[in-house]
């Protein structure tokens, strides 16, 4: 009998040893330590799901402490991904905001045994960003299509849940869909195919659209609400997909045609203005958050399929009365980047109106298969110009949307393999200060950002869940009765 | 043992053995396919993937197994065992009613047989035949059930869990609950009625989280169009799709002889494996040709899934990568589970050529997470940072955009690039010869062939004299051209026949009917 319980208990002896004895010896390194995702140094809103990681290299256990500022700690070891429960995680960032976690690690490795890296910390921000992000996850770039959904995300824990997928709606697509000023009760989602029409969610009202007149020639394709709520704009895009030769390039969406409707939900009116349509391609409008202004990307029109290069979209403005739904009688240039040889698309005003946040390009207006596309920043009291150095990276960085309250903003970036878009999050303070960006958190972030093979397509930042009654959205889809809209001049 | 039942056993080995031979030699290629078109990851996040839709232990189990497909023996065996296994579970089931035993056997073979046919199709899962499975065996469960409140009481939430477990067995378990209950059990049917009918409700109830269509939840894991029968068409074209794979060039040559099918796609892989084969100047209208349509398989709106899954590989042997690339994709997005194998390790061979590791990283690294191409994953790696690589050769250095079916956009900047891209000239000149586009043929001709002391391959030589006939060439023109007098007077001897035929293309067929003139005249372009 006593030999039965001798040798279990040396043999956890030996185990406990064999896991501690060598720790304190363990070599230091300067250096961060190689960490996926890359969260040295980040900044991180003080609601953000546990940032659960792992070692990108050959480690085979880890330690880690992460250090509140109050003195607070998680220890957590881990043979693979370094998790951390969620009620800890809070806690140690409620007590960190608006200083940062300390994270230190330390790692086994098979010939080295244990080796200790520089601290690192992640700055937790006391700006909360909206709770929910919502995008479309699709195979990337490509026009037939089979399955792909919008789903929201809750960045406050791990929960992803489905807002539409098209095997609910075989054979249709689900193009960009677009969120009354964050708020999940008021949205816009078109579908493509044979039961195609834009779906427009007012509170628990569901309308089904059919936006396509003779006049406009198409269906309204890229959204963006009035800060009142009482108009969508949307550009009216005809396009075709075509295909680079080149290994470095890939992928061209070219208007064929597109200009500037606004649509007006009460009177089931499409707005229009000869300036917003003219022979030049009109495309990525935008309200200023005082609804006064509408920005638009604007190029003059070219040959297609050969002078494919030589689109390149200014940035331009024309005024817009919210009372009367009339436009200014000019539109400005404000950028005129095809003059620098260079290309506007997805302007986005920032909540506060100080700044229009756009992704640059060579040319086209399909930036997120070029990978020089990057962020810029426009700021609108002085007119400057400014790369967003701080968050751009060597492949692609193309739509982005900003949160409610104007310090956070989500980005596209193909950075993490060149081929799939992820979304990643910094902050921009009054200062102008862009934080280091993150990616978003998963719970094991190698094994799924590795395995999935959807893009994350047009992020957008809702305040709260979005809530509808799926199966009245299907037989919304599925009757196929779809309010027809009329031209007002 | 009773004489019956040796004669059932014997009769039921006796068809178990065809049915494995049938996959093994007949059959093989409907379930290599089959194989191909998923993906099945040794790895945690891979499991969770199933959750997102019921039948889950089916669908898992299903696809862990369909993995051994990867030979035709380990298909054959999984499709027979598991249509044993089932014949023998309905069997016992019909037993449980109360039917006598040969009798029981007989009637139990015919879902089977409908189960065999369905597999003859191209999409049929393994995982739909293991949610009858696990609906039979809870059946079976069931009818032993002492008690007969439990076999009420316990209906429900055993066809709930049922149907996040097998997907569609739950149809089947109602059925046979309510079949058992009112033969075996004597209950009366108003009795059980409403339970079965709570439970052949509840994929309805249960779909809207599952994002499925009425008919998609009742019938998960199946999700392809079923067909019932052995379509040995589509089975010689996967032969051929296989074969081409495995770059047994001179296998699908063979094997297209001896079909000798009238059929796109198969023209397709033909004429792939005539370019692979330095042969596609001489034999091209050796084989069926629907025109230009035999070279290319469009990825558009209006192709199938498959089409757009075996679109990649004449654009992959091109060099053109891009539109390789796109194929694949595609491909994959329309295969079951949105994940393929086979397309994975194109994407990943792709990204090799290109010379993009990120990229061809992410492809292997699901690769090594497979049972099968985790040895090819690992090898494919040390490609990974080479730099000669033969097929990046090949892949243009001059850009411009094209359509998807901009065929001869693509296959004019393969040439600008690299004139010595064979693959790509045979396919430009015969695209122009099978359009009967003759100047265009004319014009890529003297564009990228050097005229040299080589002879020129039959097909362009005939293409060549039509043109050359065309213009009243001289004969110092046809010496240009190296034109053997041979040619010149196989010409002239069936344009004579020709006219003398009257248009009729009978009499010229034996003689000339492996002609480009013999085309020229009588082909109907599709």
């Amino acid at each position: 009998m006593r030999k039965k319980l001798i040798i279990p208990a040396l043999a956890a002896l030996l185990l406990w040893s064999s896991c501690t004895a060598d720790i304190s010896n363990a070599e230091l390194r300067a250096g961060y330590p190689p960490i996926y995702p890359d969260y040295c140094g980040v900044t991180v809103p003080c609601n953000i799901a546990p940032m659960h990681f792992q070692m990108s290299d050959n480690a085979i256990q880890v330690r880690v402490m992460a250090e509140g500022a109050d003195g607070k700690s998680i220890r957590v070891k881990a043979r693979e991904v370094v998790t951390f429960r969620i009620s800890e995680w809070k806690d140690l960032l409620a007590s960190s905001t608006g200083s940062g976690l300390q994270v230190t690690v330390q790692a086994k490795y098979r010939d080295k045994g244990w080796v200790r890296y520089d601290p690192f910390t992640i700055y937790v921000s006391p700006v909360p960003m909206n709770d929910f992000l919502v995008y479309r996850l699709i195979a990337p770039g490509y026009e037939v299509y089979s399955k792909m959904g919008i789903y929201q995300r809750d960045l406050g824990s791990f929960l992803q849940t489905p807002l539409l997928e098209n095997t609910l709606i075989p054979g249709n697509c689900m193009n960009c869909h677009s969120f009354y000023g964050n708020n999940p009760d008021k949205m816009s989602i078109h579908i493509r195919g044979e039961l195609g029409g834009t779906i427009l969610k007012a509170g628990d009202k569901i309308e089904m659209l059919n936006t396509k007149t003779e006049e406009t020639g198409g269906n309204c394709v890229y959204p963006y609400w009035h800060p009142s709520g009482e108009y969508v704009v949307y550009s009216v895009n005809q396009t075709i997909q075509a295909f680079h030769a080149i290994r470095e390039r890939r992928i061209e969406v070219i208007d064929l045609a597109s200009d500037i409707v606004v649509y007006h939900p009460q009177s089931k009116q499409l707005l229009t203005n000869d300036l917003l349509r003219t022979d030049a391609f009109e495309t990525f409008p935008s309200f200023s958050p005082d609804g006064r202004t509408l920005y638009f990307s604007s190029s003059q029109s070219q040959n297609i399929p050969e002078g494919y290069d030589k689109i390149r979209y200014d940035l331009c403005a024309i005024a817009f009365d919210p009372q009367t739904g009339t436009f200014g009688d000019h539109v400005d240039t404000l950028i005129h980047a095809a003059a620098m040889g260079k290309s506007i698309s997805f302007a986005r005003p920032s909540p506060d109106g100080k700044h229009i946040m756009f992704t640059l390009s060579d040319y086209g207006n399909f930036s997120i298969w070029h990978k020089e596309a990057d962020l810029w920043l426009y700021d609108l009291e002085d007119g400057s110009l400014r790369e967003m150095k701080e968050v751009n990276s060597n492949d692609v960085e193309s739509y982005h949307s900003w949160s409610s309250e104007g310090t956070w903003f989500v980005f596209s970036s193909r950075r993490l393999d060149g081929l799939y878009t992820r979304p990643f999050f910094a902050s921009i303070d009054k200062e102008g200060n862009i934080t280091k960006p993150f990616l978003l958190p998963q719970k094991k972030p190698l094994e799924f950002y590795n395995m999935t093979l959807f893009s994350y397509n047009v992020p957008e930042f809702v305040t709260g869940k979005v809530d509808w009654d799926l199966k009245e959205v299907e037989k919304s889809l599925t009757t196929g009765q779809r309010d027809k809209v009329e031209i007002r001049r | 043992m009773r004489k019956e039942t040796v004669i059932t056993i014997l009769t039921a080995g006796i068809l178990a053995a065809g049915c494995f031979l049938f996959f093994l030699f007949l059959y093989p290629y409907h379930n290599l396919l089959k194989e191909q078109m998923t993906l099945f990851l040794h790895s945690g996040e891979h499991f969770l993937t199933y959750l997102s839709k019921p039948a889950w232990l089916a669908g898992y189990t299903g696809d862990l197994l369909t993995q051994f497909y990867i030979h035709p023996a380990g298909g054959a065996f999984l499709v027979t065992a598991s249509l044993l296994a089932e014949w023998l579970l309905f069997r016992c089931v019909l037993r449980k009613f109360g039917m006598r035993s040969l009798f029981s056997s007989l009637i139990a073979a015919v879902p089977v047989f409908i189960e065999y046919l369905l597999h003859c199709g191209l999409h049929y899962p393994l995982s739909s035949t293991f949610s009858t499975l696990v609906a039979l065996v809870t059946l079976i469960a069931f009818m032993r059930l002492r008690s007969n409140s439990l076999y009420y009481w316990l209906a429900l939430p055993a066809a709930a869990m049922l149907y996040l477990l097998a997907g569609h067995g739950i149809i089947l378990f109602t059925a046979g609950w309510l079949t058992g209950g009112i033969l075996h059990k004597g209950r009366r049917w108003y009795f059980l009625i409403l339970p079965a009918v709570c439970s052949l409700a509840l994929p309805l109830l249960l779909r809207a989280p599952f994002l499925l269509s009425p008919t998609q939840a009742y019938k998960y894991p199946i999700r392809e169009p079923l067909t019932l029968s052995v379509d040995m068409t589509w089975e010689k074209i996967l032969a051929l799709d296989y074969e081409s794979q495995q770059e047994n060039w001179s296998r699908v040559l063979l094997l297209s002889r001896e079909f000798g099918m009238k059929n796109r796609i198969a023209s397709y892989y033909t004429n792939l494996a005539l370019s692979q084969t330095d042969l596609m100047g001489e034999w091209l209208f050796h084989f069926y040709q629907p025109g230009s349509a035999g070279l290319f398989l469009p990825a558009t709106q209006e192709s199938t899934p498959l089409m757009i899954t075996f679109s990649n590989e004449v654009f992959f042997y091109l060099g053109d990568l891009n539109m390789a690339q796109h194929a694949s994709m595609l491909g994959m997005v329309f295969s079951q589970y949105h994940r393929s194998s086979r397309l994975v390790k194109r994407l990943a061979e792709i990204h090799i050529a290109i010379g993009d590791a990120p990229a061809a990283g992410k492809y292997l690294g699901l690769l090594e997470k497979t049972l099968f191409y985790r040895k090819w994953a690992i090898k494919a790696r040390e490609l990974n940072d080479l730099e000669n690589i033969p097929l990046r050769e090949k892949i243009p250095s001059i850009d411009t955009v094209r359509l998807a079916d901009d065929y001869i956009t693509s296959l004019e900047i393969l040439l600008q690039s690299n004139p010595e891209n064979k693959t790509a000239l045979d396919y430009l000149l015969c695209y122009h010869i099978l359009n009967k586009d003759i100047p265009s043929f004319r014009q890529a001709y003297d564009k990228w062939v050097h005229p040299s002391d080589v002879r020129i391959p039959g097909v362009y030589a005939q293409a060549l004299i039509v043109s050359l006939y065309q213009e009243g060439a001289d004969n110092e023109t046809l010496k240009k051209y190296n034109m053997t007098s041979s040619v010149v007077s196989e010409f002239m001897d069936y344009t004579r026949a020709y006219e003398e035929a009257n248009g009729l293309s009978a009499p010229l067929q034996e003689r000339y009917g492996n002609t480009f003139w013999f085309y020229y005249h009588f082909a109907l372009i599709q």
